[in-house]
């Protein structure tokens, strides 16, 4: 009855000859026989592994020791034996790997079930051998169909223990890490045939039944590929011999057990059968580079390993070889075991969400400037996987597959130096997911490729964001910065009196607005007051100071608007700094002289000691104060009048401005109303003095504001009599002009030229009013008065 | 001559025509004009109470006075025209200022003076009832217009039918009496 050899009643059969390639006995349940009876196993040779060793000199497994290699019980483990032994030992391993990669196995399917390959390989074993057990060839069919990071997993651990063997077999294998070289056995002992094989031939058979595409006969390929090389170093096997036949046995034994390993991971048992073409020319080990790096793995994995000695079948099979080393059986198991658990264990965390991950605060706490790359690497590693977890997206990465994943994986596969070629994805297989990637037929779209659609855009658009941010940042200029700074320091203090206002408010929070916290304070409420005041009186020194510049300056700005479009809001905007010119002026007035009668009121409540003094003194300091404010208060109601006359010219065409351009008319009026506000503001703030019982002010200020609404109204009323007046002239005129057409041409001519001269008139009056004053260099129209008037005298 | 009267009756309707330029204005001024001034300012008053005195004013002089000497001058069409325009005035100075068509008398004249239609120590303000003193009397005043020119083209009216009631009498007594 044919045998599994990764048949879960392998540890149970363990004993004695077990082995699935130990073929000693008539019952040799030799794997690679398939259907083939028991009769087989002794057909003379032509199974290699089943054939009984002792009576067959092309064994591979039996060397010219072979007598020493017999164990106990008549079990004969050879090589192959010990490692598949391991393996089957640990089936419980074995065994939970499909439960593990249960999902990835559903996945690649390339590679599921027998390849087609293989059956090419086999094409050239028995016919028996076609006829093994399909659910042998599909469990290891399933088992190699892993995933690409099991299967690099599986590899590594593969590779991990050719390595160690390399290194435990050193430089005195001659070379050659291939457990079916011929160099150690010499000629006779090549378990392959004893007549070397031309390595072109071997090379151009096996890989011309070999699907270009098929991993695992490329890997088979592979194996045999350097012996292709080393049969060509057996033509010189004379210089090998140097070598002794424990350390060959030895390296044969390990490569041997890498090889299984292999094809345990990759191929299942067929690609044991691959040994047999071994006969073609062994092929080279892919990954001898891994070798070098995983050796001191494994050399600290050799500590650990002496304590599972009773490990599966290995005791027996150590028992069944004595010059097998049994810390290196040991090992061998022991790294298959840990491999599968550790690929498990992983796969399974693979598929688990991510724990939620700190925030950035603590996740860069006391993190240092060198270990902040990795920490942010594993973040954003942890971020994907917990947004895959979360989207739903593992079960149809793991079943269908992305274009995304696809190139991942490819990338990931030329990171660790594997061929695009070995893919999987191009074997025959019979699950219809395959079908369409395969034929590269178009699939719909992936809910896969559209997250990734969608995360692509929402991160380019953040970063864009970003991008943007950063070139604002940078492209500010010095002096933006500073008055951000500035707004925020005074943004600050703003803050901060509104807070300490708000504490005065919220602690009252009584009847009236001015029961302040400071009300039962008054010594400390007059010494805010005159802080305030004295804030105040400071400002408004420098306001009084620059009023010559600002009278000027007012001037250059409504000549410089007039006949232009902003010609009516640069009055206004004259106008409106032009009225606190004259407020500010009024106030000053009105308080030094209101200040000289206090101090007038204070030395007639003394008792008469200054009256020798006071008598004098108001009518002193008025002309005083007016001495000291006349050049101001000229210029500043100078410019008054100029501002009126802009104004009054405006309204002469009130009509025609209000119809054609409102905006400029409203602006007009507001200049305008400008004046009359602060007059009753400030009639308002006599009022209420008086009103609140202070005494009233015995002088009044000789200052008053520019009257302008006034003047305007005056204005206003005289265009629109102008208006009515001109339209019934006008029609007169018409009439007229009708009349004494027929009359008259020369008579019509010269009512025509006294209409245009008259409209022309009406016109530019305003116009040529102030070309004379810029041609005459009149700043003000007091001076154009006087000169027109000195004119007309002349 | 006939060329001097034709230039008359041009002039009189060249004179109609203005006034009620001028008085179409009204709503004009009081939807468009209006709000670029300030409330207080009382633009639409003070352009009624202008027209309302120019217009009242031309239509003195050409009727030859307050009490219509002229009238019996003008032509029945031009008597008409006058009186059409005169109901015209009316009837947009009532629907501006409601108030006016109320007063029916007047504190004073304003043939020879216009309206002082600011008040105030420094006339910032508009004197409304001054303005619509103002208004009442041209109102009236043009009310009285109305009134004799209809009395005037009634009086011809008569006299027409007079006239012809004598050619026919005169007609009858020569062709029926002996």
């Amino acid at each position: 009855m044919p045998h599994n050899p990764f048949d879960d009643d392998g540890p149970s059969n363990g004993g004695g000859g077990t082995n699935p390639f130990e073929s000693s006995g008539g019952g040799s349940s030799n794997p690679f026989e398939g259907g083939s009876p028991p009769s087989g196993g002794g057909g003379g040779g032509t199974n290699p592994f089943g054939d009984d060793s002792r009576s067959s000199s092309n064994n591979p497994f039996e060397n010219e020791d072979s007598g020493s290699n017999q164990g106990g019980g008549g079990a004969y483990l050879n090589q192959f034996g010990s490692r598949a032994a391991g393996f089957v030992g640990n089936v419980g391993n074995a065994l939970q790997r499909p439960k593990v990669l249960g999902r990835v196995m559903r996945s690649k399917t390339s590679s599921d079930g027998i390849d087609h390959s293989d059956l090419d390989v086999l094409s050239d074993l028995p016919e028996s051998s076609h006829g093994g057990p399909p659910a042998s060839v599909s469990s290891h069919g399933r088992s190699v169909s892993i995933s690409a990071a099991a299967s690099r997993r599986a590899q590594s651990s593969v590779d991990a223990v050719g390595g160690w063997i390399k290194n435990r077999g050193g430089p005195g294998g001659g070379g050659s890490s291939n457990p079916f070289d011929d160099n150690d056995t010499g000629g006779g002992t090549n378990p392959f045939g004893s007549t070397p094989v031309p390595a072109s031939s071997g090379q151009a058979n096996s890989r011309s039944d070999l699907p270009s595409n098929d991993s695992n006969n490329i890997n088979t390929q592979s194996t045999f590929r350097p012996n292709s090389g080393n049969n060509n170093q057996t033509s010189g096997a004379a210089s090998v011999k140097r070598k002794t036949r424990k350390q060959a046995r030895k390296e044969k034994q390990h490569q041997q057990s890498i090889m299984n390993n292999i094809n345990s991971h990759q191929a299942g048992p067929k690609k044991g059968l691959g040994l047999r073409r071994g006969k073609q020319g062994p092929a080279k080990w892919p990954f001898d580079d891994f070798n070098d790096n995983t050796g001191t793995q494994y050399q600290a994995m050799n500590n650990t390993s002496n304590g599972d000695g009773g490990d599966g079948a290995g005791g027996e099979g150590a028992g069944g070889m004595d010059d097998i080393d049994p810390l290196m059986m040991n090992m061998g198991n022991q790294t298959i075991n840990t491999a599968a658990a550790e690929l498990g264990e992983d796969m399974q965390k693979e598929f688990e969400r991510p724990a939620d991950l700190p925030t950035i605060t603590e996740a860069v706490r006391d993190l240092s400037l060198v270990d902040f790359e990795r920490k942010a690497e594993e973040r954003a590693i942890s971020i994907l996987s917990m947004w895959l977890h979360d989207s739903g997206l593992i079960d149809d990465l793991l079943v269908t597959g992305t274009q995304g994943y696809n190139s991942l994986a490819k990338r990931t596969r030329a990171a660790a130096g594997i061929a695009d070629d070995m893919t999987v994805s191009t074997t025959r297989t019979s699950e219809g997911m395959e079908v369409g990637a395969v034929t590269g037929l178009p699939l719909e779209t992936l809910k896969m490729d559209k997250e990734i659609v969608w995360l692509r855009n929402r991160v380019q658009r953040e970063l864009t964001l970003v991008n943007s941010r950063l070139n604002d940042g940078v492209a500010a200029s010095g002096a933006e910065v500073q008055e951000l700074v500035n707004s925020v320091a005074a943004t600050k203090g703003d803050l901060g009196r509104m807070r300490q206002m708000l504490t005065y408010i919220t602690q009252s929070g009584t009847k009236q607005r001015d029961e302040f916290l400071l009300q039962n304070c008054p010594r400390l409420r007059q010494v805010m007051n005159a802080r305030r005041n004295l804030f105040r009186c400071f400002r408004e020194l420098d306001f009084f100071d620059q009023m010559p510049t600002t009278c000027e300056r007012l001037r250059e700005e409504l000549h410089a608007g007039e006949w232009t479009t902003d010609e009516w809001n640069t009055i206004r905007n004259v106008s409106m700094e032009h009225v606190e010119l004259e407020i500010l002026l009024v106030e000053a007035e009105a308080g030094m002289k209101d200040l000289m009668d206090q101090n007038e009121n204070e030395g007639d409540g003394r008792g008469g000691r200054l009256q020798p003094s006071s008598k004098n003194r108001p009518s002193i300091n008025t002309e005083l104060v007016d001495r000291f404010l006349n050049p101001h208060v000229t210029n500043v109601w100078e410019l008054g009048e100029e501002i009126k006359m802009r104004i009054t010219a405006g309204l002469n065409t009130a009509y025609d401005l209000a119809s054609n351009n409102p905006a400029a008319m409203v602006a007009l009026v507001e200049a305008v109303e400008v004046y009359e506000r602060a007059t009753e503001h400030y009639h308002s703030l006599q009022q209420q003095d008086c009103g609140d019982g202070k005494q009233p002010k015995k002088r009044a200020g000789k200052l008053k504001f520019t009257n302008m609404r006034a003047s305007a109204l005056a204005t206003l009323c005289q265009h629109f009599t102008l208006r009515c007046a001109e339209v019934f002239r006008r029609v007169q005129m018409r009439v007229r002009c009708r009349f004494t057409n027929l009359v008259d041409p020369l008579l019509r001519f010269r009512c025509k030229v006294s209409h245009a001269l008259f409209f022309h008139f009406l016109c530019h009056t305003r116009r040529l009013i102030w070309q004379l004053k810029r041609m005459l260099g009149i700043k003000n129209l007091r001076q154009f008065f006087k000169l027109l008037r000195s004119l007309c005298r002349s | 001559m006939a060329t001097e009267e034709d230039a008359g009756d041009q002039e009189f309707a060249a004179i109609l025509q203005a006034a009620t330029e001028l008085v179409s204005e009204l709503n004009f001024v009081k939807e468009e004009v209006a709000p670029c001034f300030a409330p207080h300012w009382r633009v639409e008053v003070l352009w009624s109470s202008s027209i309302a005195h120019i217009c009242s004013n031309q239509i003195i002089q050409q009727i030859g006075g307050p009490e219509g000497t002229g009238l019996c001058d003008l032509s029945t069409s031009q008597v008409l025209d006058l009186i059409s325009w005169i109901e015209f005035f009316r009837g947009h100075i009532e629907e501006a200022f409601p108030q006016v068509a109320e007063l029916r008398s007047t504190r004073k004249t304003y043939f020879d003076e216009k309206p002082e239609l600011l008040k105030g120590e420094h006339k910032k303000e508009v004197d409304m009832e001054s303005a619509t003193d103002s208004l009442a009397w041209a109102n009236n005043m043009l009310w009285e217009i109305h009134r004799l020119a209809e009395g005037e083209f009634l009086q011809r009216t008569r006299d027409q039918v007079d006239e012809w009631l004598e050619n026919v009498y005169g007609c009858v007594a020569f062709h029926f009496l002996p």
